[in-house]
């Protein structure tokens, strides 16, 4: 393939395919990791939920022993789908800064406490009392607010700060590639050096999609978060996910170019079948 | 004649196979070297910050509001040895607030390079058991987003190597970034002064700074103290 300005048509075309690899890593961040849906997705496949809904189950038996009270009495006010709920809303809060404070289950556990001891033991509460169910209802709306959250809150904090630059990067990414491949129409002499043009970006993005998948599995980023740490299955879940999309997106918009090639391609096999349908009769006069 | 056109046609074709097989790949370097340019400063941040999910493998409850005061034990006054006072991005130890997700590690030092892996104390400052002012920042788009669930009376957990550090919310106040009465670092008393930039989780430069104090509750004195 020739070009009619020795470095112009390569550079355009390499600059075409950087901006198509991009495009391909703004695409897969937005699938994976920007977005809430597959976050979200991924936390309810995994055993997250249960393993916080345990462990504030158990932080309030804790502090029913502590004050004396029956082990397993605020049991009953917490269940997985109060959790579920304060959880997503606390995802939601890190997607779109909203500050409403998931409702706590321990909000009338003033109330509960009074019904349920006074009708075990026979009693009435005294004052007593009231300031110790008081204080356990303190205890245990900021128990529920320090659990009830999203794991890998801090990871998804910081990609929150790069979710925000995704539209004017794709924009401006977008206008790259077009003008690049607009490009190849001046800087291509015949229909088949545009389309071998195209399919040589097209060919780039792609392997430049897989070399970025490889480079994202030789990153190790399966040791960034102990295999130990109770979330560590969501981790990989969450963040597994992401290369594979990275390689499926590349050939997405490589696909589309080879697919806009199609067209000088076909025009390519027109011309040369008219050329030769053009030439037949010569040489048989010959 | 016509041997020799069909040869430079066929080396012609060889050739050109090569083309279309070697500029995707030179093409596909480059936009590779870029990826790993636009990505590697993400990867570097994104590393500490998934080193740990945020999810115990037991429940914390908050120290200072357990129910019956009269029967937890006073927190006795111990004091520890230094075997060296910390230097610029040294891990100094772990911090959690009840009630919030902020849950990370603290260096020595304010930097960017802390900033990027964790909080940071101020080294003008002290250090936790010193005695004296701590003063921590943090990113608010990163480990201290959630400034905003804190409330008054929360636990503040501070671990060291050398000792837990329990502290309670007292105040929280927005001020400007040049408002040096929103701190007193020559308090001769041990207290916590955590901040962050306000509108919280703002990527833009902002000269307002969200300040949490904190009241220590328990934890070790150490020696030696700050040279």
């Amino acid at each position: 393939m020739k070009a009619r300005r020795g470095w112009a048509a390569p550079l355009t075309q390499c600059l075409a395919c950087v901006a198509g690899c991009l495009l391909a890593l703004l695409a897969a961040l937005s699938l994976t990791l920007f977005r809430e849906g597959y976050y979200i997705h991924k936390l309810e496949k995994s055993d997250c939920l249960s393993a916080i809904t345990e462990n504030i189950l158990q932080a309030g038996q804790k502090v029913a022993q502590t004050a004396g009270l029956r082990q397993d009495i605020l049991d009953s006010l917490v269940t997985q789908e109060d959790v579920r709920v304060a959880v997503l809303r606390r995802t939601d809060e890190i997607w779109h800064g909203s500050t409403t404070q998931p409702d706590s289950p321990y909000t009338d556990v003033v109330t509960y406490l009074q019904d349920t001891v006074s009708a075990e033991t026979g009693e009435m509460w005294e004052e007593d009392d009231l300031n110790l169910y008081n204080s356990i209802r303190a205890v245990c709306d900021d128990m529920w607010r320090s659990n009830a959250v999203p794991p890998l809150a801090n990871g998804l904090n910081l990609l929150m700060q790069y979710r925000r630059v995704t539209t004017p990067l794709t924009i401006v990414l977008v206008a790259v590639l077009l003008v690049c491949l607009w490009l190849q129409v001046p800087l291509c002499r015949s229909w088949r050096q545009l389309a071998g043009a195209l399919y040589t970006i097209g060919g780039g993005i792609v392997l430049g999609a897989v070399l970025g998948l490889i480079a994202v599995q030789l990153s190790g980023w399966q040791g960034w978060m102990p295999a130990a740490d109770p979330a560590y299955a969501l981790y990989k879940s969450w963040f597994g996910g992401f290369a594979p999309v990275l390689a499926a997106c590349g050939s997405g918009i490589a696909g589309l170019v080879w697919l806009v090639g199609l067209l000088p391609y076909t025009m390519a096999l027109r011309t040369e079948k008219a050329r030769r349908k053009k030439k037949a009769p010569a040489a048989g006069n010959q | 004649m016509r041997k020799q056109h069909s040869q430079a046609a066929a080396s012609e074709q060889k050739s050109g196979k090569g083309k279309k097989l070697l500029l995707p790949l030179a093409f596909s370097v480059v936009a590779l070297a870029v990826l790993l340019v636009v990505m590697v400063p993400v990867v570097s941040q994104l590393r500490p910050a998934v080193s740990s999910s945020g999810l115990p493998e037991e429940a914390s409850i908050p120290l200072l509001a357990t129910p019956v005061p009269q029967q937890t034990e006073e927190p006795q006054q111990t004091t520890v040895d230094l075997e060296a006072y910390p230097e610029a991005g040294d891990l100094l130890g772990h911090l959690t607030v009840s009630g919030t997700t902020v849950d990370c590690d603290v260096y020595y030092g304010d930097s960017e390079s802390e900033f990027k892996k964790g909080a940071g104390v101020y080294k003008g400052a002290h250090i936790p058991g010193e005695g004296g002012t701590i003063l921590m920042g943090a990113h608010t788009n990163t480990y201290f987003r959630d400034f905003e669930s804190a409330q008054i009376g929360a636990d503040v957990t501070f671990t060291t190597d050398y000792g837990e550090y329990h502290y309670t919310i007292t105040d929280m106040k927005v001020a400007t970034d040049t408002d040096t009465t929103a701190y007193d670092l020559d308090a001769d008393r041990e207290n916590l002064i955590m901040y962050t930039c306000y509108p919280f989780g703002t990527l833009q430069y902002t000269d307002q700074r969200y300040f949490i104090y904190c009241d220590y509750v328990s934890g070790p004195t150490v020696e030696p103290q700050q040279p």
